[in-house]
């Protein structure tokens, strides 16, 4: 299970207690990978800037990605992920305070695997994490590593 | 009316029957078939040449329905004949020349009907052929537009033929043309008005135009005249007949008057020799002496008088005979009263034979008198016919000219009154032109492309800065105003409105007081046969304020575009970052109620629940906002959309979020619309889930979907039997963030009905609302 992390795109220190709390809340026990601007998400899976020398056969299972952030923003995080063949296939869920149409139809398009709008209702919150789980963490396998 | 009428084919018809006419004719020639020749047993024969020139006459009329050289051809060849015969036989009767052409075809035979000469066609026949062969030469000439010179020789010869066929009717010879030449045949006649009729439509059909007041006034005027000429005509030669017939009559009582006096005279010698011959007086004899030697030039003078009555003529010479006798034996009585005495003389007397030539002699006058009296009964009855015959053609006639007259005025004040109309409707239109132009504040011109001038309106020159009229304008000085940065522009407009007939630009021109204005030109190219435009006419505007207005209302919606889009900007940063402190508010109060539950007492407990709720009720507040928001900008997409369906599903998802309750909908089925379906949604969602919410404290309730006429105008409503609202408040409906109800009655934001009337706003329609406390509320609205 120690290889099975998530990547958690977060800028906002609340969400991201929060989202972690309505995680551990679900049993989700997964190693968490937190980064707090896009930068830091696109040097954290390509091994670049204050990532440089991780090991990239270690790919989280699924990235959990905001749409908001500083330097760059989500929909760009995702548009290079997917550019990128070693990530092409990473699962993408969306996960933001935004329910703007655009913004659902941005990240479809560039290839979110899902789409969750954060409720200021934490129960409600938590109800939603728990189907991303039992979606994202449990029903699919992971991918082949590369080279494996 | 006639311009429709098939005047070619008419043509071709009457054409083909004058041919057929002419050809049947010589036939009767050449066979010698009476019936052909002369369709009236008794009259006069349609002469050989006439037929020849009939047949030519009509396959001219035919050639000229095909517009081809060889037909043309053909067309000037008879004409030329037709022409001739008719000009060489009135030469002929002119000059009293033969030729011999009136019988180069066939000879007369002499058992036909006597005619001045034989073989001659009638002057009249001449006169027409003469005429209508040159009108057919007109024919063949394109460039000869005169039409009266086409048609008043066919009209002349109709008369012509008219007046000699109406000799026929009337019996008076002197119609028919001179008395003493040969008459129009019948069938001669009738042929004329087919050939005359034929040629008239082929008239009015190469002018290829509906026939004008003036033709129509030249060919009515024209008959009336010839009726005058045909009363005229009839008028004098009755009189003439009434002259002849008063002559007669005195003439047959002169005759009876000398035919007493020869009756007298002898019965005055025989007096006289009674007296002589019982007196012996010489004085007895002198009346007498005066009666014989009288007697003789009375019945010379008789003689003449009766000349043209051959039977009376066989008497009178008897009756000299018997007065010869009479004196005869009178001188011998008186001689042997004289020689032989009294004895003898009375011997002779008494032989009776004196007495008897007298009775002879009283007769003979007797019958004279009753034959003249008889001539005179049968001469005032003619005369008695001819007068009615003539009084009942004149009074026919006068009736007939009183009709066509009336007809005249009839057509002609129609047509008075078609252009009157006309000209009322033409000046309307200018006026309605000019009032268009004027309240669209529009200069007209009319440019000439060849003489480059061009007339325009003041109003045109106006635009281009000038008090009155410029002398001169033209393509040149137009373009003098154009600012030099349009003028490629505007003749590139130009070259295009040459070649496709239509012109259309804005561009800049320079005042002569400097100043810079904006013009709208607008027109259309007119051309000429070869297809190079020689006239141009359209309207001019200056459009200086629009381009103003149009330039700040740029600026305008660049500014808005701006605002619109830090509105946007701001709004989606609300909706993310607004949020997310109430998550945190939400969140972390949710934290203590789970992580310290034991530690907080029920007070603080509660406390957090109302931290909780206010949080999310605030997030509502946005979302409601937004939505608001995001329904006045959104962009509008109309299509048919199904309001029926539409409410069917709001009502599928309304009843799952409380599947307990017991709500019936009644959704009139078919309810189609027009308008944008995404915001048409919002609408029905908010008005159902109205009616759901403020019916949801009652057991049962019924919501309704439904359209009526309003005004004429669709009205849809949704109705409800739930709480209802006081109609004192009913201004406050649609306020956004205005509620008539607590929040702990029903919960809500108060911004959905302020979506719905902006959404039914931006369709054009209109939304109200009828209510009544707790017996439920109607919403209706209208979508134009």
């Amino acid at each position: 299970m120690s290889h099975k992390i998530i990547l958690l795109v977060e800028d906002n220190p609340d969400d991201e207690a929060l989202t972690i709390r309505a995680l551990r809340q679900n049993n989700i026990v997964n190693e968490i990978v937190v980064a707090r601007d896009g930068v830091e998400a696109l040097d954290y899976l390509f091994g670049t800037g204050a990532h440089t020398g991780r090991d990239l056969s270690i790919m989280p299972q699924v990235i959990l990605l905001d749409l908001k952030l500083p330097k760059i923003d989500g929909l760009e995080v995702l548009r290079r992920l997917r550019a990128d063949p070693r990530t092409a296939h990473l699962p993408v869920v969306i996960l933001t305070s935004s329910k703007e149409e655009r913004d659902v139809m941005n990240g479809y398009k560039l290839g979110a695997n899902s789409y969750i709008h954060k409720p200021v209702d934490f129960i409600q919150f938590t109800e939603a994490v728990k189907q991303l789980k039992l979606y994202w963490l449990v029903l699919n396998e992971p991918l082949p590593k590369n080279g494996g | 009316m006639f311009t429709r009428f098939p005047l070619s084919a008419a043509s071709q018809v009457a054409g083909f029957v004058t041919s057929v006419v002419g050809l049947l004719v010589l036939i009767g020639w050449q066979f010698d078939i009476a019936i052909l020749k002369s369709v009236l047993p008794g009259t006069v024969s349609m002469k050989a040449n006439t037929a020849a020139a009939f047949l030519l006459a009509g396959l001219a009329l035919i050639f000229l329905q095909r517009p081809s050289t060889i037909a043309n051809a053909l067309v000037r060849f008879c004409a030329l004949v037709i022409a001739l015969v008719g000009l060489l036989t009135l030469c002929q009767y002119f000059f009293g020349l033969d030729f011999g052409i009136d019988q180069i075809l066939f000879t007369e035979p002499v058992t036909s009907f006597a005619t001045s000469h034989p073989g001659r066609m009638a002057p009249n026949t001449a006169l027409n052929f003469l005429m209508l062969g040159i009108v057919f030469i007109l024919f063949t000439i394109p460039k000869f537009t005169n039409s009266f010179l086409i048609e008043f020789p066919i009209v002349f010869s109709l008369i012509i033929t008219i007046l000699g066929l109406a000799g026929y009717v009337t019996g008076l010879v002197e119609l028919s043309g001179a008395a003493t030449f040969t008459q129009m045949a019948v069938h001669t006649g009738a042929t004329f008005i087919i050939l005359c009729i034929g040629m008239l439509f082929t008239a009015y059909e190469r002018q290829r135009a509906p026939i004008t007041i003036e033709q129509k006034l030249f060919a009515g005027l024209t008959f009336t005249a010839a009726l005058i000429i045909f009363i005229s005509v009839l008028s004098v030669s009755g009189i003439t007949s009434l002259v002849q017939a008063s002559r007669g009559v005195e003439h047959t009582q002169q005759v009876m008057n000398q035919l007493g006096l020869v009756l007298s005279h002898v019965l005055e010698i025989q007096s006289g020799d009674r007296g002589f011959l019982l007196s012996g007086d010489d004085k007895y004899l002198v009346a007498r002496g005066k009666a014989s030697v009288n007697l003789p030039t009375l019945i010379d003078s008789l003689r003449t008088q009766i000349r043209n009555n051959p039977r009376l003529l066989d008497k009178i010479s008897s009756l000299n005979r018997l007065v010869e006798d009479r004196i005869v034996f009178s001188d011998h009585l008186v001689s042997i009263r004289r020689t032989d005495g009294e004895e003898k003389a009375h011997l002779l007397f008494a032989t009776g034979k004196g007495e008897a030539i007298t009775d002879s002699i009283r007769v003979m006058i007797a019958q004279m008198i009753a034959e003249e009296g008889r001539l005179l009964q049968t001469r005032s009855e003619d005369e008695a016919h001819q007068a009615n015959r003539t009084q009942l053609v004149i009074y026919l006639s006068l009736v007939v000219q009183v009709l066509l007259l009336a007809f005249i005025f009839f057509v002609v004040n129609r047509d008075v009154t078609g252009r009157r109309k006309a000209e009322e409707a033409l000046k309307d239109n200018e006026q309605r032109l000019a009032l268009a132009l004027e309240s669209g504040q529009m200069g007209a011109w009319d440019l000439d492309l060849i003489h480059d001038t061009a007339v325009r309106s003041l109003k045109h020159d106006q635009i281009f800065g000038y008090d009155s009229l410029l002398p001169q304008w033209g393509a040149e000085i137009f373009m003098k105003h154009v600012v030099p940065d349009d003028r490629e522009h505007v003749q590139e407009k130009f070259q295009e409105a040459f070649a496709n007939g239509n012109l259309f630009f804005e561009c800049r021109i320079m005042r002569p007081d400097k100043s810079l204005r904006w013009i709208a030109a607008q027109g259309r190219a007119y051309y000429n046969e070869e297809r190079t435009p020689v006239r141009m006419m359209g309207v001019v505007s200056d459009i200086t304020e629009r381009k103003d207005a149009e330039t700040v209302l740029h600026r305008l919606n660049v500014q808005l575009d701006a605002t619109n889009r830090e509105l946007e900007a701001f709004s989606y940063s609300v909706s993310h970052d607004l949020r997310a402190p109430l998550r945190s508010l939400d969140g972390f109060s949710q934290a203590l109620l789970e992580d310290y539950a034991k530690i907080l007492d029920e007070t603080g407990k509660d406390y957090l629940r109302r931290v909780r709720d206010a949080s999310q009720r605030m997030a509502q507040l946005i979302d409601d906002m937004l939505n608001l928001s995001r329904v006045t900008r959104a962009e509008m997409r109309r299509e048919v959309v199904n309001l029926s369906q539409m409410a069917r599903a709001v009502a599928a998802e309304l009843r799952k979020t409380q599947p307990e309750r017991r709500v019936e909908f009644h959704i009139t089925e078919g309810i189609v619309t027009n308008g944008d379906a995404r915001l048409l949604r919002v609408v029905m969602d908010n008005l159902l889930g109205n009616a759901w919410k403020f019916t949801g404290k009652h057991p049962t309730a019924t919501i309704e979907l439904g359209m009526i006429q309003n005004d004429g105008r669709q009205t849809y409503f949704v109705r409800d039997d739930g709480a209802g609202f006081d109609m004192k408040y009913a201004g406050k409906l649609f306020g956004a963030f205005q509620r008539l109800h607590a929040l702990t009655d029903f919960p809500g934001t108060g911004i959905g009905l302020t979506t719905v009337q902006r959404i039914i706003h931006r369709h054009g329609g209109r939304v109200w609302a009828e209510s009544n406390v707790e017996q439920g509320t109607i919403f209706y609205f209208t979508l134009s």
